[in-house]
């Protein structure tokens, strides 16, 4: 009876095929733990989301009413330490979690092509979490978010130009106060979750695409496999209908590429045995 | 349209015909996007369109409060304060540091030019900024090797007023890390 009702759910929606593809992504040479911090990233995220959006049912940003509110919340509702806590740590957490891995894309070489436009994506993600930490920090307007901002906001003054009239927007005026805390708000709860939501998951996509960049095997001069080429973990010599980067201009892969291209993007060449 | 008119069109029509969709279909999407981002933006920009009127002179002593003795002496700044929709009276919106010499009243605001820190003064008279080590003179001026680009702002005291014994302020706040002073 289940699996008669889960077969025509998925024949008028498709949902089997995309969990699947979902769930289960090949990964040359097995799962290893420096690959996770990417979904870590995804889990603190959802986190945040849901802790973010019950604490959004009970706080209020007003300048009149955000302190009181946020009191409310950790000392007077039920659960409320224990919700604000969590979002608070989770924060704190992801900023760890992003710095492991952007260090293990950094240490594997996972930047390199063809993945280079996934790393800008990477980027641009760690600067959208930066924003959401520094206009979290400013809604509890307590002592402490509120100085830290000052200083931030300040910093801003700095930019050529258009720094000062940066801050007045960002600001909402020429003092802090009411629209401060308002454009924090709308930015926190509202742009940066959303562009942060889009650029997940084009950088999954993307990511999906070029498939894992695996650990480097060790390196010894004997080591070579079948073809006498060199097991270097791009895919372009594993998996040939990805076809061979243009740019290194070679229209057939067994021919030889231009040498400094080819140490630029796969590392130095082994010898292989002859 | 029958189908023997259909088929005896000429191919460039139905080009025209689909040129014709796309380019409304561009269009309309634009006007769709344009206009509520041009409504938004404008209400985005709003702080920098209102620019404050010119600072009034705002009763910050009286004459004897203020010891004779050359040296400065921190006082709050009492004023009504406008946030929005929001008129607050009475807040306390700065501080200023007094330095009276007989009849002659210098103010500086206490806020220290370079990235917006509350200075201190030393026994001597002279200012010194905790957060990051810029000094000072009793006048205000910049020491040698002080990390803030200008010296302490000195603010306009109302003579007439002076002479009535009160000391008013023309109090304002400046741009923080610059070398001209600004006023904010």
């Amino acid at each position: 009876m289940r699996k008669a009702l889960l077969d025509w759910l998925d024949d008028r929606t498709g949902y089997r095929a995309m969990v699947h593809s979902m769930l289960f992504e090949n990964i040359p040479g097995g799962s290893r733990w420096r690959y996770v911090w990417g979904s870590t990233l995804v889990f603190a995220f959802t986190v945040q989301l849901i802790t973010g959006f019950f604490l959004w049912m009970s706080y209020s940003p007003s300048s009149q009413t955000a302190w009181e509110s946020v009191y409310y919340i950790q000392y007077q509702m039920s659960g409320g330490s224990l919700l604000r806590g969590i979002h608070h740590f989770m924060a704190q957490a992801m900023i760890i979690l992003l710095a492991l891995h952007m260090l293990q894309i950094i240490v594997d070489g996972a930047y390199r092509a063809p993945r280079e436009v996934n790393f800008w994506i990477g980027l641009i993600l760690l600067n959208i979490v930066l924003g959401l930490s520094l206009t979290g920090y400013l809604l509890p307007w307590d002592q402490k978010g509120y100085w830290a901002t000052k200083v931030a906001t300040n910093i801003m003054l700095t930019v050529p130009v258009i720094g000062p009239s940066l801050q007045r927007i960002v600001v909402g005026g020429a003092q802090y106060g009411h629209h401060t805390l308002t454009r924090f708000f709308a930015l926190h709860a509202g742009l940066l979750p959303a562009l942060m939501m889009f650029f997940i998951v084009a950088h999954v996509y993307v990511f999906r695409r070029h498939g894992i960049k695996f650990k480097e095997p060790k390196r010894k001069p004997e080591h070579h496999d079948e073809e006498g080429g060199r097991n270097d973990g791009c895919e372009h010599r594993l998996r040939p209908e990805l076809g061979y980067p243009q740019h290194l201009a070679a229209s057939q892969p067994e021919q030889a590429p231009v040498p400094i291209l080819e140490a630029i993007f796969h590392g130095p060449r082994v010898t292989a045995k002859a | 349209m029958t189908e023997a008119d259909a088929t005896n069109l000429p191919p460039s029509s139905d080009d025209r015909r689909t040129f014709f969709k796309k380019v409304l279909a561009v269009a309309i999407g634009t006007i769709i996007v344009l206009i509520p981002s041009a409504a938004g933006l404008t209400v985005l920009f709003d702080p920098l369109r209102r620019k404050g009127s010119k600072a009034e002179f705002l009763p910050v002593t009286n004459l004897d409060a203020l010891p004779d003795d050359d040296l400065p002496h921190a006082f709050q700044v009492i004023a009504d304060r406008r946030d929005a929709w929001n008129l607050y009276p009475a807040q306390r919106i700065g501080a200023v540091y007094l330095r009276r010499n007989k009849d002659k009243v210098t103010a500086f605001n206490v806020v220290c030019p370079h990235l917006g820190c509350f200075v201190d003064t030393a026994t001597d008279g002279s200012f010194k900024c905790p957060c990051h080590n810029s000094t000072f003179t009793k006048d205000g001026a910049l020491i040698e090797g002080s990390v803030s680009p200008r010296g302490l702002d000195a603010l306009e005291v109302d003579e007439a007023a002076l002479k009535q014994g009160i000391v008013k302020i023309r109090f304002q706040n400046f741009q923080a890390g610059t070398h001209e002073r600004i006023p904010v």
